[in-house]
């Protein structure tokens, strides 16, 4: 059952307020963001009912359900949204405040892919598709999807072999050193 | 004319003929394209899910790399890459709280000032729909082309007419002398970002957009989108209508089908990278 | 209508326009523009001829476009007068000099191509507002196809369509073929509660009239299927909730709460894409006919005519009373009421309500042999004023003339256009104007006399 203090019922809006800029509050419920979602059709919760866990103060449904996780950025939600609410970046937001708080995600592997996506930035500078891939079905325990791709995309010369470094790495990884991950820095006021 | 160029990650590796076709136009248009030197990824949506000071620095890097070379216009063809970019550029101009962060870890501050193009507003604002049917050599007749913008697209001033129903592709196709057929696809999302972490739903929605784009009898889909293209090109295979007849729509990028109207050898336009060969369709409509 | 048209006091004037409004309550000197109908009215028969013959053929204003009208014209069936207009735009005798068959066709001699605009000026003891609401427009929802689905229609045109007098002789049927509809989805709140695109009020009439439509289409055609998407339903008017239950219960109209996000028009039925936000599930269904309950808003001519009759306006365009609750029909200008739509959005119970009482409001004070008024008025001081009128210019009620007195230009103050407002007072450079109750002298008497008494306080304890 959820029970509603009056201290704590508007904490995780206000939250997400702060990071977010976006005033979930003023979400009327009626459910446009959840009707054209590209992946909602496949989920269990749908985008609404998100903005509805954060109203409610339900921290822990809104942080780690899989919708959350499984959006896919493609801003149907936020472009129809009739209060114009940002909904795909709400779904950013939770996403980061999720793995801040020590929650687990119910799409661990979608998480683990983004990992990987920004550990090929820090070390080449660039993303290097087919490390990506072949990585990421390690990690997920998949080695063999998509492999029946593999031959033609290379035969195409599509994927490159080796990965493309840039130049100047030092100052990638001075980015990634000084511009401390957020879910580092959210501790620390005044940052949006 | 010379304009500014970041290519991002895809138009360097599994999109490399967008790059290629791109080029060659713009050399047929005589645009010279000033690559930003050693630019680095942009981080694009994961960056954004993980943290958002990266998900700044990332961009504002590339801005400085930009505008240390002198560039004052730049041309990104890759939505999600111009995305982030225009995002963090917009962020510096109104928020100074971003602003100050990111000079203070880059150790340079961005004044503002650098104009960000797509594609599309760089065909109409610069090269104009007029300008461009000048130099149409071989027009698309006949070619009946289903315009793809895909989800980001729309946000761009590309977009600004509808962003539900934009029509500057297809004012485009018009100009080049193609046909482009009515249908419902077009600005919706196509998965990509899913289609390692979730193929079950990204083939949900290839199986939609290819299933409009026939019934609206569409000979092929075009795009300016390297992560649209590789999606709908690479997946396509084994995805069947619901008849049962496997799909084979050719997914060209607009860059590729200008260079055509332009007359250029399909060797220059890198066709041959495409995974749903597009040269029988070209070929059965006199356009090679 | 036919009823008022034959009252003996009660002048109809069709087609025509008050293009302004001069003077005050009891004294309105009213300009109308009586535009040449090209049909002599005390000829006509009304018999029709005309209407059938004329070979312009123009999409029809009243029918929504869904039908059309000819040149020669009654806007709606039982229009009142029952006497055809000539629409001079589109006439081919006006437009290209050659045609006159409704002329030839006229038994009773009625057509007049000569007829020239008229312009009158009378005197009226008071004026009510009732010039109602207009449409949003749907070209606004791209996502909803912007207007360009043929099988996506207004709640309106959905009306005309019902109308057996209407453009498909009352059947049910996609525009686009012309097959019957069977899947009928409704789509409210469109323009309504959406702050982003449209207007961020409740349009309060539509979820009723939905629940009308949804009936009657069971109603006439008993195998149509309808679905109301809808946020939430406002049915607060007397034995309204029970309708929108016998529309679900006995009528088995499927209600789901959730806001369509898009339709798709692949060229047979609409895709319609929304969800049901009770179910958690996001919904798509396949559908004949998708009826959008377009908001309603206020005229896009609303302002104009506002500033013409000096009544005031919200940040909308519709018409503000004195006070919502107890001088709901009153407009700030004296005489001036308002009734209807043009107020905001209200259903006909409502406005019949506004019209009753705004009607009333005259009669009592038509009744009556004197007007009472607020006593804080502005008055003019006749010695000291210059003449210079920069009180006329501010004067937001219009209720200052200038006069002459002894050969001298003076302001005047009609005091019953007068609201006490002050903005003449505080204008006036040389002290002439002063609202009674209200003058400058008592003014800064009142602003010093907690320092005097300050003063006075502290000798006081200084003596002490
Ligand atoms: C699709 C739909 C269905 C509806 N169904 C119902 C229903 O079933 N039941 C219900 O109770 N309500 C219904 N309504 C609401 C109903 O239409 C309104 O309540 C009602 O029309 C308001 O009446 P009104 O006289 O204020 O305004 P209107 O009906 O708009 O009348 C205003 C009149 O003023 C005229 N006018 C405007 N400007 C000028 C001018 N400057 N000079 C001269 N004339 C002018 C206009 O031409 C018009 O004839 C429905 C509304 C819609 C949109
Ligand atoms: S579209 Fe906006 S207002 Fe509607 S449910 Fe979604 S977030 Fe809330
Ligand atoms: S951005 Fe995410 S939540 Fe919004 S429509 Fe796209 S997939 Fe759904
Ligand atoms: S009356 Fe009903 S349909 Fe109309 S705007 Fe209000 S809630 Fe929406």
């Amino acid at each position: 059952m959820l029970e509603l203090d009056a201290e704590h019922v508007h904490n995780l809006s206000k939250r997400v307020k702060e990071l977010s800029g976006d005033d979930v509050t003023h979400c009327i419920q009626c459910g446009k963001c959840s009707g054209g979602c590209t992946v909602a059709p496949d989920m269990e919760e749908i985008p609404s009912r998100i903005m509805r866990f954060i109203q409610l103060n339900m921290k822990e449904r809104a942080l780690t359900s899989s919708m959350v996780w499984t959006c896919s950025s493609c801003l149907t939600c936020t472009a129809r949204c009739p209060e114009g609410i940002d909904i795909a970046k709400v779904m950013n937001v939770l996403r980061m405040m999720c793995l801040a708080e020590g929650y687990t995600p119910k799409e661990k592997h979608i998480h683990v892919f983004n990992r990987l996506f920004i550990d090929m930035i820090k070390k080449y500078g660039r993303v290097y598709e087919l490390g990506l891939m072949v990585q990421n079905n390690m990690m997920a325990m998949t080695p063999f999807r998509d492999i029946g791709l593999l031959p033609a995309i290379l035969k195409k010369r599509k994927i490159g072999l080796l990965p493309h470094k840039v130049k100047a790495l030092g100052e990638v990884k001075e980015l990634f050193k000084k511009g401390q991950t957020f879910y580092k820095r959210m501790k620390v006021e005044g940052w949006k | 004319m010379e304009i500014g160029y970041y290519p991002g990650c895809s138009l360097e590796s599994a999109s490399r003929e967008f790059d290629i076709s791109l080029r060659a136009i713009c050399g047929m248009m005589n645009i010279t394209l000033v690559e930003v030197p050693d630019w680095i990824c942009c981080g694009t949506s994961p960056t954004h899910a993980v943290s958002q000071e990266l998900s700044h620095l990332l961009p504002y890097k590339n801005i400085q790399k930009a505008e240390m070379h002198g560039i004052k216009e730049l041309l990104i063809p890759c939505p999600s890459c111009l995305y982030s970019i225009s995002h963090t550029e917009a962020a510096c101009v109104t928020d100074a709280n971003v602003r100050q962060r990111l000079s203070e870890v880059t150790g340079y501050t961005y004044e503002g000032g650098l104009k960000i193009y797509h594609l599309l507003d760089f065909l109409r604002d610069r090269v104009t729909l007029g300008g461009l049917k000048a130099m149409v050599k071989k027009p698309l007749e006949g070619l009946k082309i289903a315009s793809y913008y895909g989800c980001l697209t729309r946000f761009f001033p590309a977009a600004a007419d509808d962003m539900e129903q934009p029509s500057l592709l297809e004012q485009i196709i018009e100009a080049l002398g193609g046909q482009p057929v009515e249908w419902t696809c077009k600005v919706d999302c196509c998965g990509a970002s899913l289609s390692i972490t979730r193929p079950d739903i990204t083939k949900r929605l290839l199986g939609e957009i290819l299933q409009s784009a026939t019934r609206a009898s569409a000979d092929c889909i075009a795009v300016v989108c390297p992560l649209c293209q590789s999606n709908l090109d690479i997946r396509q295979k084994g995805l069947t209508s619901p008849s049962g007849a496997p799909y084979a729509i050719p997914v060209i990028y607009l860059t590729q089908l200008i260079g055509i109207a332009l007359g250029a050898r399909s060797g220059a336009l890198g066709m041959e990278k495409l995974m749903i060969d597009a040269m029988p369709l070209l070929r059965a409509k006199g356009l090679l | 209508m036919t009823e008022s048209s034959h009252h003996e006091n009660i002048e109809l004037l069709t087609y025509s326009e008050v293009i302004d409004v001069k003077g005050f309550v009891g004294n309105f000197d009213v300009t109308i523009r009586m535009r040449p109908r090209s049909v002599d009215m005390s000829r006509c028969t009304g018999c029709g001829d005309c209407l059938t013959k004329c070979p312009a053929k123009v999409p029809s204003e009243a029918d929504q476009g869904l039908g059309t009208r000819r040149a020669i014209y009654k806007p709606f069936s039982n229009a009142v007068p029952n006497v055809p207009v000539i629409d001079r735009d589109h006439c081919i005798y006006f437009t290209k000099g050659k045609c006159q068959i409704c002329q030839k066709v006229c038994k009773a001699g009625a057509i007049n191509y000569e007829q020239e605009e008229t312009i009158r000026t009378e005197k009226f003891g008071a004026i009510i507002v009732a010039t109602g609401f207009s449409l949003f427009d749907i070209s606004k929802y791209g996502e909803y196809g912007g207007g360009r689905y043929k099988d996506v229609i207004t709640g309106l045109q959905l009306e005309r369509m019902i109308d057996p007098n209407g453009p498909t002789g009352g059947r049910l049927v996609r525009p686009s073929d012309g097959k019957p509809a069977k899947s009928v989805v409704f789509v409210q709140c469109v323009g309504s509660r959406d702050e982003v695109k449209g207007m961020a009020y409740c349009s309060k009439v539509c979820c009723m009239y939905t629940a009308k439509q949804a009936i009657l289409l069971k109603d006439h055609f008993p195998e149509t299927q309808s679905y109301v998407f809808y946020i939430d339903i406002r049915a607060t008017g007397k034995n309204y909730e029970e309708f929108i239950l016998r529309a679900q219960r006995e009528y088995g109209v499927v209600y789901l709460r959730g806001r369509v996000s898009k339709i798709h028009d692949p060229g047979d039925k609409l895709e319609v894409y929304g969800a049901d936000t009770l179910a958690g599930e996001s919904v798509k269904i396949n559908a004949d006919l998708v009826v959008l309950a377009s908001a309603m808003v206020p005229n896009p001519d609303a302002r104009d005519l506002a500033r013409m009759l000096n009544i005031p306006y919200d940040s909308y365009g519709f018409y503000s009373e004195i006070h919502p609750k107890l001088q709901p029909v009153e407009s700030i200008t004296r005489g001036m009421f308002i009734a209807g739509a043009c107020t905001f959005p209200k259903d006909i119970p409502d406005s019949v309500m506004m019209g009753s009482a705004a009607a009333a409001k005259v009669c009592t004070l038509f009744a009556a042999d004197e007007l009472t008024v607020e006593p804080k008025l502005a008055e003019v001081a006749v010695d000291k004023c210059v003449g210079c009128f920069n009180c006329v210019d501010v004067c937001p009620y219009d209720a200052i003339q200038k006069d002459t007195v002894s050969g001298r230009n003076v302001a005047r103050v009609i005091q019953t256009l007068c609201q006490g407002c002050g903005n003449c007072a505080s204008t006036c450079r040389s002290g002439a104007l002063d609202v009674k109750g209200f003058t400058d002298k008592a003014i800064y008497a009142q602003i010093s006399a907690p320092f005097e008494a300050d003063e006075e306080e502290e000798n006081a304890y200084a003596g002490a």
